[in-house]
């Protein structure tokens, strides 16, 4: 199975471990995977700030470069998002149509279509406090919904660490609550977002985890900041890496 | 009309902590009852989706309302 991989801007400049654990996981798993080298950034950061001018050159270069996969996997849930859900700056065009219909969150994409539960080359004895990110949760429905009272409860990114051996997921409160990152939001509502982020890790805090987990290393970006700022020096990690056999 | 601003007024008010803190926590216990009572409503998503629809109706159709309003306020 061929699949293009796609990595978000933010964690090829800052977390570049999280592409390499992608590719490595996808490649154990006997994906055949292609690393398009022209590509560039899927527009988000300019589309959910308003600038749809400026994000159209960047989404069709995307489509453009993307158009021709059946699968797209991107680590990132508000990448998968922007393409699958909110992907109207650019011109429509087939390569935009065949884009946006086959591009998956690695998650989904291990889930759903590979439908793999075990992983067996990793081990992780560790007490993990998984965030699952609003675009993940509201854009991608891969977790349950906590004010959906009489939904069932479920959690893909949950499902896939407990197929790892040794890992604890921990429970706090206000699990669905947004982290605070929100793209530009942390941009232009500066206080609140810290705020926001401050008060996500307190209650995670009360669990004692050996560190913060998610999908979207933005979302752990803004809550890695708010951390550091606090003097606190809790592991952040994707979770591809624990996928793919990391150790702390 | 002055604009607000409003990042500007959220910083003042995130610096009064006692404030913050009893805001958030009754905020949180409002939630808390609004699961509650959620619960007790087995068609409570439903209910929802409809109060949803309406709404958006209403707002797709306001001259339509606002003018039958107006009829027969003046009836």
């Amino acid at each position: 199975m061929e699949v293009a991989l796609m990595i978000p801007c933010y964690i090829d400049a800052f977390y570049p471990q999280v592409g390499i654990a992608t590719l490595e996981l996808l490649e154990r798993l006997g994906v055949d995977v292609v690393y398009p080298k022209e590509q560039t950034c899927c527009g988000q950061p300019m589309a959910n700030s308003g600038c749809y001018e400026e994000a159209r050159a960047t989404e069709d270069h995307c489509a453009h470069v993307f158009g021709s996969f059946k699968y797209v996997v991107t680590p990132s849930g508000s990448c998968t998002h922007h393409v699958r859900n909110k992907f109207t700056a650019g011109a429509d065009s087939p390569e935009k149509e065949n884009l946006v219909r086959n591009t998956y969150d690695l998650v989904e994409f291990l889930h759903d279509v590979l439908k793999v539960r075990e992983f067996p080359w990793a081990t992780f004895e560790h007490k993990v406090a998984f965030h699952t990110s609003c675009s993940a949760i509201r854009g991608l429905n891969m977790a349950s919904m906590t004010e959906r009272v009489h939904d069932p409860v479920f959690s893909k990114p949950k499902a896939l660490l407990s197929g790892v051996r040794g890992v604890q997921i921990v429970d706090f409160d206000r699990v669905d609550e947004c982290c605070g990152f929100g793209g530009t939001f942390s941009v232009t509502e500066e206080a609140v977002a810290a705020k926001m982020g401050y008060d996500k890790l307190a209650f995670m805090q009360k669990a004692s985890p050996d560190c913060i987990v998610s999908s979207d290393m933005s979302c752990l970006m803004h809550l890695q900041g708010c951390a550091r700022r606090q003097k606190q020096d809790i592991p952040f990690l994707h979770v591809a890496e624990i996928l793919n056999g990391v150790s702390l | 009309m002055s604009s607000v601003d409003q990042a500007k007024n959220a910083e003042v008010f995130l610096e009064d902590t006692v404030h913050e803190e009893r805001l958030d926590k009754l905020l949180w216990l409002m939630r808390m009852r609004r699961d509650a009572a959620a619960r007790q409503v087995p068609e409570w998503e439903e209910l929802r989706t409809l109060a949803s629809d309406i709404k958006e109706h209403t707002l797709s159709n306001l001259s339509h309302y606002l003018i039958e309003f107006d009829a027969n306020g003046n009836r």
